[in-house]
């Protein structure tokens, strides 16, 4: 049965409309200040507001202003904010992003901007924040590329996982003594004379008393936990096949880098390599690591 | 076997797989093979035969190795001409090969144009290009023949395939003739050497009348490689298609490699494509292949070659040791040799001449039986260059065999002291040669361009008397203020330099015409708007010598402030003031001064290409300052703004009235922009007055009023009218008149383009309309209450105000009622076309339908001169038709 | 038309019309016409009560321009109404603000149109007004030559060039007198046959010459209640009655117009509300919306409710000039300027100081009792108003 309704369809269409914006002379002089990375304001005298971006004209008393310019500082409080955390075509940032709303120090509206450089959960109306100018000028208000909060955080946290790389690495360095071997065998129990008798390491393929293998292994802990990615990181699976012994008075270098990153997971695989004073591999492996949950500031 | 078996060989396996990608124009193996057939045919047809010199003289295009292929299809021997070469060069190279065809490319006409008449030997031009010259056949013409009838290729293994004409330096070019063989050894060779896989990507922008690309292009095919081809290399846009394209590996001369490293924009790139660089022609510097490598992590694979033997006779392997300053080892199938004097081979570390054995040694040079003889001698093709095999069994160069100086007995390596000259910190360049001598048979001289103007010719021998053996001390120093004679690729003609000998180079007698200061003063309002737009950046520019300073070039998106002294620049830029004089003359190349370290650069070379772009020329200032009509046609040529002028041919006609008047054509031919006296058959004549002209372009009198009140007129083609205009930069009056300009505000605009998706639903009336298309029905519906007839039908009936449900079908044939031809069209916002123009609406009344119940759509463009009220028309459907307005192309007229 | 209370226009104020106004964003701009009117109607934004703004949709792809305008038009704190109907866009802001004073809702509004076509692409925003589905790729904005080709059909070419070529003439020497007006030419009548050649063709017979400008600008009016009105302005400009009239029928309006105009429509019933006979003789002055000299010329007669060639000869008989006897705009008209959001108010607002003998170079040199104003927009919508030197009730 044939119903009108059939008839109906749908035509996509698009619609592309140019246009360009004249920031006029109180706009231009605004956008040429931030450059010099200057944020400048005009002032009301009869109502004692400073406006920031400027307006030629006060909303309050509707007179003209255009004159009387004010440099501030470049640093604010946030006054409100939100998180974006949907994703268009148009936005200046990837989400999960802060926008807020931030007065500039001795001024009395606030602007909108991006804020970076605090964990999203610890985002607060009050935070104190300090405009980070871009590198290169666009003569827009991205001239300033976002405001980072201007609070010491307590720790810094490692890469997230968006900051990490394939190729990325970072390595820790240390002499294992015989003292460190010692103290090895006691933490692990392992008191096997082939570490500790030198008389019996002589009869040993090695010829001498060699090191625990998992001592030197353990020095990729330091690289994980504290470089990379670091403070926040959590391993989940580290595998080592032991190539070379390590002598006591060995220097090794532990040594990660990242060779994959599993999007789904949001983990990153990294390669180890162990290697001695003389360019031998000690060891070589692989680690699973998760690493620390995104910040604002890792945005 | 042959190359037309190769490529059938290639084209079966490979088939459907890309063969080039050129500028994202794709052709596959299969495609290529059909459009080689497709000129073969056309060529056989034009008459050419087996054994033909047929040369090439096509810039880096898909037609030009079709042309290449398709001409070795029929027997006949392809003849690449050199894209750089003046008129008299080729007319020696047509002349000495007597060959009887060119295919050449329309931008090389005005070359063709000045010896056609010269070259009787050449019967047949084809043309690539848009509108071919009359007497001219059109390239594209003969390929839409489309007769892709497989031709046999039947060539002999030893046939000739290409003639390469090879400018040496000394004596006329010569031209070397490659067979099919040579051509086979050689990708054999090369393909085996570099280990390559099948199916990778490379880039090639090297041009394809050198042997380098045109193997490149060959061996690639064998191994169903995609070839990303480029018109040449941009830096530019280098990481950029190699990205894009995953290209696997290329093949380039050491100034690229230079290049490519000092460019920044590369970190934006995904670069992990790539495998590997083969590098050659000239040797790389050590720096820089180390530092490529470092950076890149990908090796460089340094090759050496010469036409003679086809293209590559030593190489390094990719994978294996590869040894900084050698060229390799010997590819496989060829036979390297050093050797005496005497033409005994010498042990390794012994220097002597090189010479290369081996399938790819050329059959000989055309009709020069002697010079033949002298170079292959018992089958091994002696290459003038001197060089040793170390231990390994790798070849180093030394110098070339006829640079050598015999002074007393002792040979001397002339490259030995101008490397070592080269690091002393007053001098730029050095070049030795010998000259004459009744004593020692020849003596040592140096040529110098000295960096720093204060150096002396005492410091230069004190300089190698510490430095080198005493025999090889010159007796003869030679400070020159000018630059050496060089090859078009920039080498050093010695050979010149011998002439030269022991007179003194003539010292410049003419003070330059323009002081540093003079430059730098007027930089600010040289200032190329387009250049400078949105960057921000300090330039710094030391310069040396007599006449010199230093000053900061300061952008500020826009703004260029020029000040005195260095400030904080990112770029800084060292050069002597003569240098930096002729450069900005225009008289010494910027580039040459670069690569050859006269101008020396630190900081961000993207910037710094851009720094080339601010300005317009330094013109030194002359006295009058008034402006004539005369000043501002003659200066035009000068002030094209590339941009403008970007693929349009046209003429644009302009009959200036009163006094000072006069006529002149602007002539433009995709780019290149010829300004003419008279009128020659302008598509867009342009009737003024003087005082208004001169007016218009000081910029007193706003052009679109002078249009608008008809003080200006035009004929012609409007849309062309509106592009001249974005054609040249203004015209600024020399001297203190036009200097004095006011100083503006800076303004800023913050342009974007909104682009929003959008979604129409039809409802069901408009969609019934609509739907009936794709049969080809022109559908109306029908008021209940007055009858009256929609046409595109509404819900609603305008008049009565009820729902008009009744449908009836109409036309398809009519009448025209009214139309509108459009002269104008406003550019499309997304792409910043206009559609072409005139182009008419029209109200059509369709059978069936009366009064004012007419369809309004568009007339077919070729009617457009025959529509009138009363035109009998019919619709001229769409094949594929979707239920849309576009579904009827146009209404036309019914005879 | 019934009303509740006269109001009386006592404040007009207006940019320069001109193809570039960097130096001004578009809040500055509208300020710069609103600090105007209120300059002249003697007061501060203070004893403003509401504001009625509008421009084109589109036209400089911002979305809520009341809203980031409020510096320009003052309306913070203040009541803010946005109005935009495409070319009428101007009167209908009027309508808007009359119908605010008369209602008694408010004493004092003030209305702002404004357009800066320059930072907008004109021709994209007009042509997506077309039809998506049937009209669009025909489009070339506005542009339409079909009423010249009319004109042509029924008078003979050579009459209806030379009658369209004299209008735009007139236009310009009455710009010239305009200092806010954007194309003064200074052309004169002996280059008529000139430029009805040389001109270039944009569609069929209309030449650019004869097409209204894109203009940058802002027109700001200050409305005010009788007893308000009376006690600010020595002689206010009384709003006597305005129609609204639309209609659909795509864009064979511009040619072959198969039944009553609404330019006819709204006239007749003005007329007929306000007992007008005569209009030619009772209607002491016309501020017509004239998006081409084509138009204005065809629309004389639409207005007029003329006979046959009584238009034509109204031109050719110099009866539309300044001095003639009867005025159509002497502002320019929309030939010289056009910020198309502002360009219907401006019509109002040059009737207005016509009237209250305001006009400044172009006052005419007659009285003006009694002066009418008209809007225009695609595809066919007419405001026609009707202002007066005495209160009307």
């Amino acid at each position: 049965m044939h119903s009108a309704k059939d008839d109906c369809f749908i035509v996509e269409g698009k619609l592309a409309l140019p246009y360009q914006y004249f920031a006029g002379r109180t706009g231009s002089r605004f956008l040429i200040s931030l450059r010099d990375k200057k944020i400048m304001g005009l002032k009301c005298d009869k109502c004692n507001k400073v406006f920031v971006p400027p307006r030629t004209i006060c909303e309050h008393c509707f007179s003209n202003i255009s004159e009387n310019w004010v440099e501030l500082k470049n640093t604010g409080i946030v006054t409100g904010f939100t998180i974006i955390r949907y994703e268009e075509p148009h936005q200046p940032v990837k989400p999960p992003y802060i926008l807020a709303l931030i007065k500039i120090t001795g001024s009395d509206t606030p602007i909108a901007h991006i804020v970076k450089g605090i964990p999203l959960s610890k985002m607060r109306t009050g935070l104190k924040v300090k405009a980070i100018f871009a590198k290169k000028s666009t003569s827009t208000i991205m001239d300033i590329d976002h405001f980072r909060s201007d609070e010491k955080p307590k720790f810094e946290l490692g890469f997230t996982y968006d900051e990490l790389e394939v190729g990325m690495s970072a390595s820790f360095t240390k002499t294992i003594s015989e003292t460190d071997v010692y103290l090895f065998a006691g933490i692990s129990g392992d008191f096997n004379p082939m570490h500790l008798n030198e008389e019996f390491a002589k009869a040993t393929p090695f010829g001498t008393r060699i090191a625990h293998g998992a001592l030197p292994q353990s020095l990729i802990a330091p690289v994980l936990g504290m470089k990379l990615p670091g403070l926040g990181t959590v391993a989940l699976e580290i595998t080592c096949r032991f190539k070379a012994p390590t002598y006591f008075g060995d220097t090794i270098t532990a040594t990660g880098e990242v060779s994959e990153k599993i999007e789904k997971k949001r983990w990153v695989r990294m390669e180890l390599t162990w290697t001695n004073q003389k360019g031998e591999i000690v060891a070589e492996g692989s680690a699973l690591v998760m690493p620390p949950a995104p910040m604002a500031q890792e945005m | 076997m042959n190359l037309g078996i190769f490529l059938d060989n290639a084209a079966d396996k490979y088939k459907d797989s890309t063969y080039l990608n050129f500028y994202d124009r794709v052709i596959t193996y299969d495609e290529f093979r059909k459009r080689v057939f497709i000129l073969a045919n056309a060529l056989k047809k034009l008459g050419f035969r087996k054994g033909d010199f047929i040369h090439v003289l096509v810039q880096n295009s898909p037609e030009t190795l079709i042309s290449y292929f398709a001409i070795q299809r029929i027997g006949a021997i392809a003849g690449p001409v050199n894209g750089w070469w003046k008129a008299p060069e080729v007319e020696y190279l047509l002349n000495d090969s007597k060959g009887r065809g060119l295919i050449i490319e329309d931008q090389y006409l005005p070359i063709l144009k000045e010896i056609r008449d010269k070259c009787p030997s050449l019967e047949v031009v084809i043309e690539v290009g848009k509108s071919p010259q009359p007497g001219h056949i059109s390239f594209d013409a003969l390929m839409n023949e489309m007769n892709s009838t497989p031709v046999e290729s039947d060539a002999e293994i030893d046939d000739i395939a290409y003639i390469f004409y090879t400018s040496g330096t000394t004596g006329n070019p010569k031209g070397v003739l490659l067979s099919h063989r040579n051509v086979l050894a050689d990708v054999d060779g090369i393909t085996k050497a570099l280990k390559l896989d099948e199916k990778m990507v490379l880039l090639c922008f090297l041009p394809l009348f050198h042997v380098n690309a045109m193997l490149t292009c060959t061996f690639s095919m064998g191994m169903g490689h995609q070839i990303v081809l480029r018109k040449g290399f941009s830096a530019s846009e280098f990481w950029e298609v190699v990205d894009k394209y995953r290209v696997n590996f290329w093949s380039a001369v050491p100034a690229v490699y230079q290049i490519l490293l000092t460019d920044p924009t590369r970190q934006k790139f995904d670069l992990s494509s790539l495998k590997f660089g083969v590098c050659g022609a000239a040797p790389l510097t050590p720096e820089t292949f180390t530092k490529f490598q470092e950076i890149f992590n990908i090796p460089i694979v340094e090759g050496y070659g010469l036409t003679e033997a086809t293209c590559v006779s030593t190489i390094n392997p990719r994978d294996g040791v590869r040894k900084i300053g050698s060229i390799g080892l010997p590819l496989p199938g060829q036979t390297i040799k050093i050797v005496s004097e005497q033409g005994n081979e010498l042990p390794s570390g012994a220097a002597g001449e090189i010479i290369i054995g081996g399938d790819a040694v050329m059959k000989g040079y055309y009709n020069r039986p002697e010079e033949t003889a002298k170079t292959i001698i018992n089958g091994f093709l002696h290459t003038g260059d001197v060089g040793y095999k170390d231990d390994d069994g790798y070849i180093f160069i030394v110098d070339r065999i006829k640079d050598m100086i015999i002074r007393g007995g002792e040979n001397i390596y002339p490259k030995e002291i101008d490397n070592l000259l080269a690091t002393h910190p007053k001098i730029q360049e050095a070049a030795t040669v010998g000259v004459p001598d009744k004593t020692m048979g020849e003596e040592v001289k140096v040529f110098i361009v000295p960096l720093d103007d204060s150096l002396t010719e005492e410091e230069v021998v004190d300089f190698c008397r510490k430095n080198l053996a005493n025999f090889k001390v010159p007796k003869y120093v030679e400070i020159i203020d000018e630059d050496f004679p060089r090859s078009p690729i920039g080498k050093v003609l010695k050979k010149d330099l011998r002439i030269w000998g022991l007179t003194p180079r003539p010292k410049k007698s003419e003070a330059p015409e323009a002081t540093v200061e003079d430059i730098f003063g007027t930089m600010e309002s040289r200032v190329n708007t387009d250049g400078v737009k949105g960057i921000t950046a300090n330039y710094g520019y030391v310069i040396t010598g007599t006449g010199g300073g230093e000053w900061t070039v300061s952008v500020k998106d826009g703004i260029v402030k020029v000040v005195k002294g260095l400030h904080t620049p990112n770029v800084t830029t060292t050069i002597s003031a003569k240098d930096w004089v002729a450069i900005t003359l225009g008289t010494l190349d910027g580039m040459s001064a670069f690569s050859s370290g006269r101008l020396k650069v630190e900081g961000d070379m993207g910037l710094l290409m851009k720094a080339t772009q601010f300005f317009k020329k330094y013109t030194p200032p002359k006295a009058a300052p008034v402006v004539t009509v005369e000043d501002i046609f003659g200066t035009m040529e000068s002030r094209v703004n590339p941009d403008g002028v970007k693929g349009i041919t046209a003429n644009y006609g302009y009959v200036i009235t009163g006094t000072g008047g006069g006529e002149w054509t602007v002539s433009l031919k995709d780019g290149v922009v010829k300004v003419l006296a008279d009128l020659h058959t302008p598509n867009v004549t342009t009737t003024i007055s003087a005082k208004d002209w001169i007016a218009i372009t000081l910029g007193t009198l706003d052009g679109m009023s002078a249009f608008s009140s008809g003080r200006l007129k035009v004929e012609g083609d409007m849309g062309l009218l509106m592009k001249a205009t974005q054609f040249f930069r203004k015209y600024t009056p020399p001297g203190p008149a036009g200097a004095e300009e006011e100083k503006q505000e800076e303004l800023i605009r913050i342009k974007q383009v909104l682009s929003i998706p959008q979604r129409f639903a039809t409802g069901p009336v408009m969609g019934k309309f609509l739907k009936a298309f794709s049969e080809k029905k022109i559908m109306a519906n029908k008021c209940p209450e007055c009858g009256r007839l929609q046409l595109p039908p509404r819900e609603i009936c305008a008049e009565c105000r009820v729902r008009a449900t009744d449908w009836v079908e109409v036309g398809p044939e009519g009448v025209i009622t009214i139309c509108d031809i459009a002269y104008y069209a406003s550019p499309d916002p997304l792409t910043g076309e206009s559609r072409e123009t005139p182009y008419c609406s029209a109200h059509f009344l369709l059978e069936g339908c009366k009064g004012h119940e007419t369809l309004w759509h568009e007339l077919k463009p070729s009617d457009i001169e025959r529509a009138r009220k009363g035109a009998r028309v019919r619709p001229v459907w769409n094949e594929e038709r979707i239920g849309a307005i576009t579904d009827i192309k146009y209404f036309e007229i019914i005879d | 038309m019934k009303k509740n209370r006269n109001v009386g226009i006592i404040g007009v104020g207006q940019t320069v019309y001109s193809s570039h106004r960097e130096d001004v964003n578009q809040p500055e701009m509208i300020h710069e016409a609103v600090s105007a009117a209120l300059k002249q109607a003697g007061i501060t934004i203070d004893e403003v009560d509401c504001i009625v703004h509008g421009n084109m949709e589109l036209f400089e792809m911002v979305h809520q321009p009341d809203l980031w305008h409020t510096l320009g038009t003052g309306s913070y704190g203040k009541e803010t109404l946005r109005v935009t109907t495409g070319g009428t866009t101007g009167t209908t802001l009027v309508c808007a603000a009359d119908h605010l004073v008369a209602s008694g809702l408010h004493d004092i509004v003030l209305a702002v149109g404004f357009e800066k076509l320059q930072e907008g692409h004109t021709t994209g925003g007009i042509t997506n007004m077309a039809d998506p589905l049937w009209g669009r790729q025909l489009q070339t904005g506005a542009l339409t030559g079909m009423t010249a080709a009319d004109l042509i059909e029924e008078f003979g070419e050579e009459r209806a060039k030379k009658a369209s070529m004299k209008y735009r003439i007139i236009m310009d020497k009455h710009a010239m007198k305009n200092d806010k007006a954007h194309r003064r030419l200074g052309l004169e009548f002996d280059q008529a046959d000139d430029l009805a050649v040389n001109s270039p063709a944009l569609v069929g017979e209309l030449r650019m010459i004869h097409m209204c400008s894109q203009s940058d600008g802002a027109c700001a009016m200050i409305f005010a209640s009788e007893e308000k009105a009376k006690k600010l302005c020595k002689q206010p400009a009384w709003i006597k009655d305005h129609v609204t009239v639309h209609r659909e029928e795509l864009f064979c309006i511009f040619g072959g117009i198969p039944y009553l105009t609404t330019h006819k429509y709204a006239a007749q019933k003005l007329y007929e509300r306000n007992g007008i006979k005569d209009p030619r003789r009772e209607i002491d002055l016309f501020e017509m919306y004239d998006p081409s000299s084509w138009w204005g010329l065809d629309w004389l007669r639409e207005f007029l409710l003329l006979e046959n060639d009584e238009h034509i000869k109204m031109v050719e008989n110099d009866d539309i000039t300044m001095d003639g006897s009867f005025p159509v705009n002497p502002s320019g008209g929309v030939i010289a300027s056009n910020p198309i959001g502002a360009t219907a108010m401006i019509r109002v607002a040059e009737a207005a100081l016509q009237i209250m003998g305001e006009a400044g170079d172009h006052q005419v040199n007659k009285p003006v009792n009694q002066a009418m104003a008209s809007g225009f927009g695609g595809t066919m919508w007419t405001v026609l108003f009707l202002l007066t030197k005495e209160a009307p009730w």
